[in-house]
């Protein structure tokens, strides 16, 4: 009788699983399967396949232009988590403390995050120009002047330009999920700290951060393999430019894989891609949550 | 009661003709002539008459627009999935991989079954230019000539003449700096319109426009007078004769936008941006000249314009081989190389790609006029160096390095990592 209730719950759970795990392989194991494939091969447009082994990864390795992404990739990442995420989490604080007006600020401080990115992009092109945006115009009017640059065409500060606009459109969203967070913490626990003399910052390292710990890793997680995958700003602001100033590792995958019809080079890029996405959640998991049990 | 019985009876007939279009296999045409395009309207309408004509044929339009459209190309062709007919550049990076597919009809075929159109309806160097190892694979539709606009307010405001030498250049964009005007509207994003004034300079360089035909084959494309120009190009910036952000200012749209505004004394720019300068109201302040002659030129800038046949036609081989398709193909794009289609081209700015007898035919904005009689004056065209570049990937090099060159980085610095992009590309 055991064995047939526990068959039945098998079946059970196999019919309402097969629908999601069908539609999950078939568009993304498969397209993942088919990527390692082609990234062995020499697929370019117009020209027949073979097998080549690791050479695209070999090449790869040695291309220049993929460690200028890479490095452009990372310095995003690195400005999402330390910047953005603690950002996000001081100003969701903030919003928490006050009272009147937190509707209206959580809605504008989401409002970006629903623009879709290539409008914020284009908006931000026409702020950022060097010669007729209002950015460099406020900074005159200020009498900062001297700072006012070509944002776009300096090659050593466009990719801060197009990192800040990123972490500018997404900062709402990890606001919105911390006031969520902060709002299911307890009161007793911020009227005990108010009784025992803490300050309402001091509350926020002492009680927020360990009481929202697992809420901060989903956002990590969000906003690291977000930035890994960043795309959108990047193409329509600079198009990667100057070079590949610009460029993130999906901005270099599209111009090999779509401009080039290098396909077998795009696809040996995105299994790299793949690789540190994976070992980024398992890194973060491991660092943050690991250390919370 | 007539009502009764006529509605449903016409909506039978609709249906039953929009459910016998459904049912038949598709006839796809992929093109880029929608949105903003000049020609979308027009197009449309020709397009619209021609399903009208044949309501057996099941018509899919695939359209995209501008660069998209390259793009869409690219992946219908990795995908084995290429339209019946379809719009494409026919410059060798975006023309030779459909020929190396197997997917381009040698156009010749088409002539020997088509009664309205024939080889002689373009020139011989019209047809070289879309010919792989001497045979047509394209019918060319739109051709090209880059030329230079000036305001004559901001000249006339400034006691200033169009310069014709380097010495003339540098003063008068001194002068216009000082009085906060840009010179040269030019930027470079996707390396547009950068590379077309790039070409200008490399053409006035001794050797240079040999050097950019042979790298198509030689795979050469940082040669010395390619490195010339840009190092012309590398000093007009410390000049400051284009804007301070490059690419902020660069593609096509922004492009115009100082120019537009009254904001910028002269723009480098190709035909398809005319109307944009209509509307702004410019073309009433805007004259041509030719591209002052540079220090150290081989060639007079007033000797030629950069130019090529820039857009043609293109069939799918496999489709004009299917009994069912080839008659509807032929149609299909008689109607879209027709008169009308080739004298709306003209009258919105675009190059015949076609033999013309006549320029008088064509019914021409003021503007285009002006841009039509001063090319004309010019007797060599030069094919750009982005329309003879090998390889695809060298193309997006090409381009890449545009951006870098024109942002003001090292000019020798961006032809080497140009040529070792080009070195990793070779087949």
């Amino acid at each position: 009788v055991t064995a047939s209730i526990a068959t039945g719950r098998r079946t059970f759970a196999a019919a309402f699983l097969s629908p999601g795990l069908i539609l999950y392989s078939v568009f993304v194991f498969l397209p993942i399967a088919g990527s390692i494939y082609y990234s062995l091969t020499n697929w370019r447009i117009g020209r027949p396949v073979s097998f080549i082994g690791i050479r695209n990864y070999i090449d790869l390795f040695r291309d220049p232009q993929y460690w200028i992404v890479a490095s452009n990739s990372f310095s995003l990442l690195l400005l999402a988590v330390f910047v953005q995420v603690p950002l996000a989490l001081i100003i969701a604080y903030c919003l928490h403390l006050i009272g009147r007006g937190f509707r209206f600020y959580r809605s504008v401080l989401f409002l970006p995050v629903v623009i879709a990115p290539a409008a914020i992009g284009l908006l931000f092109s026409i702020f950022l120009n060097g010669d007729v945006g209002a950015f460099n115009a406020i900074l005159k009017a200020i009498g900062l002047s001297e700072i006012a640059r070509s944002w776009l065409s300096d090659s050593k500060l466009v990719i801060w330009a197009v990192n800040l606009t990123n972490v500018w459109q997404y900062l709402g969203l990890f606001v919105i999920i911390f006031v969520a967070a902060i709002r299911g913490i307890p009161q007793e626990l911020f009227e005990a700290a108010a009784i025992d003399g803490a300050s309402k910052p001091q509350m926020l390292p002492y009680i927020v951060v360990p009481m929202i710990r697992e809420v901060t890793v989903i956002c990590v997680i969000l906003t690291s393999t977000g930035a890994i995958r960043a795309f959108d700003h990047s193409w329509i602001m600079t198009q990667g430019g100057p070079g590949q100033a610009s460029s993130y590792f999906a901005t270099l995958i599209y111009k090999r894989g779509f401009l080039d019809g290098q396909f077998g080079y795009a696809c040996a890029m995105s299994v790299t891609l793949l690789i540190y996405v994976l070992l980024l959640v398992v890194v973060v998991q491991r660092v943050l949550l690991g250390r919370a049990r | 009661m007539e009502l009764c019985w006529d509605l449903p009876a016409c909506c039978w007939r609709v249906s039953r003709q929009w459910l016998m279009r459904r049912t038949r296999s598709p006839f796809r045409l992929a093109d880029l002539f929608i949105g903003s395009d000049p020609a979308a309207a027009f197009y449309s309408k020709l397009l619209d008459d021609w399903a009208a004509a044949h309501p057996d044929v099941n018509l899919v339009r695939e359209e995209t627009q501008g660069d998209d459209h390259r793009l869409k190309l690219a992946t219908d062709l990795a995908a084995g999935n290429t339209a019946d007919v379809f719009y494409n550049w026919v410059a060798p990076g975006d023309l030779n991989k459909f020929v190396d597919a197997g997917v381009a009809l040698d156009m010749n075929e088409f002539f020997k079954v088509s009664t309205k159109l024939h080889a002689d309806h373009w020139t011989e160097a019209q047809l070289a230019t879309v010919s792989v190892n001497g045979e047509p694979y394209a019918l060319p539709v739109v051709g090209l000539k880059c030329f230079m606009l000036y305001n004559t307010e901001l000249f006339s405001a400034n006691h200033l003449k169009p310069p014709t030498n380097w010495d003339e250049l540098v003063a008068v964009s001194k002068a216009f700096n000082d009085v906060g005007i840009v010179p040269i509207d030019t930027g470079s994003k996707g390396g547009n319109p950068g590379h077309f004034l790039y070409n200008v300079v490399l053409a006035q360089m001794a050797g240079g426009q040999e050097a950019a035909e042979a790298s198509y084959t030689t795979y050469n494309v940082s040669a010395p007078p390619m490195r010339a120009a840009a190092h012309v190009i590398n000093d007009m910036i410390k000049d400051k004769m284009f804007p301070a952000d490059t690419v902020a200012n660069g593609d096509w749209g922004p492009s115009v936008a100082l120019y537009n505004q009254g904001k910028a004394a002269m723009l480098y720019t190709c035909p398809w941006m005319l109307p944009d300068i209509e509307k702004a109201g410019m073309a009433d302040k805007t004259e041509l000249m030719y591209f002052p002659t540079l220090e150290g030129a081989a060639v007079e800038g007033s000797s030629f314009n950069i130019g090529n046949i820039n857009n043609g036609w293109m069939i799918n081989k496999a489709s004009f081989e299917d009994p069912k398709k080839q008659a509807i193909i032929v149609d299909l794009v008689e109607t879209l190389q027709s008169d009308a289609f080739e004298k709306f081209l003209v009258q919105i700015g675009d190059f015949p790609g076609w033999k013309v007898k006549d320029m008088s035919v064509y019914s021409l904005s003021p503007l285009a006029k002006k841009m039509f009689e001063f090319t004309a004056k010019s007797p060599g065209i030069y094919t750009g160096f982005y329309s003879l570049v090998p390889t695809q990937g060298a193309l997006t090099a090409l381009l890449e390095a545009m951006d870098r060159l024109f942002a003001g980085d090292d000019p020798d610095a961006v032809f080497d990592a140009f040529q070792s992009t080009v070195d990793r590309d070779k087949p």
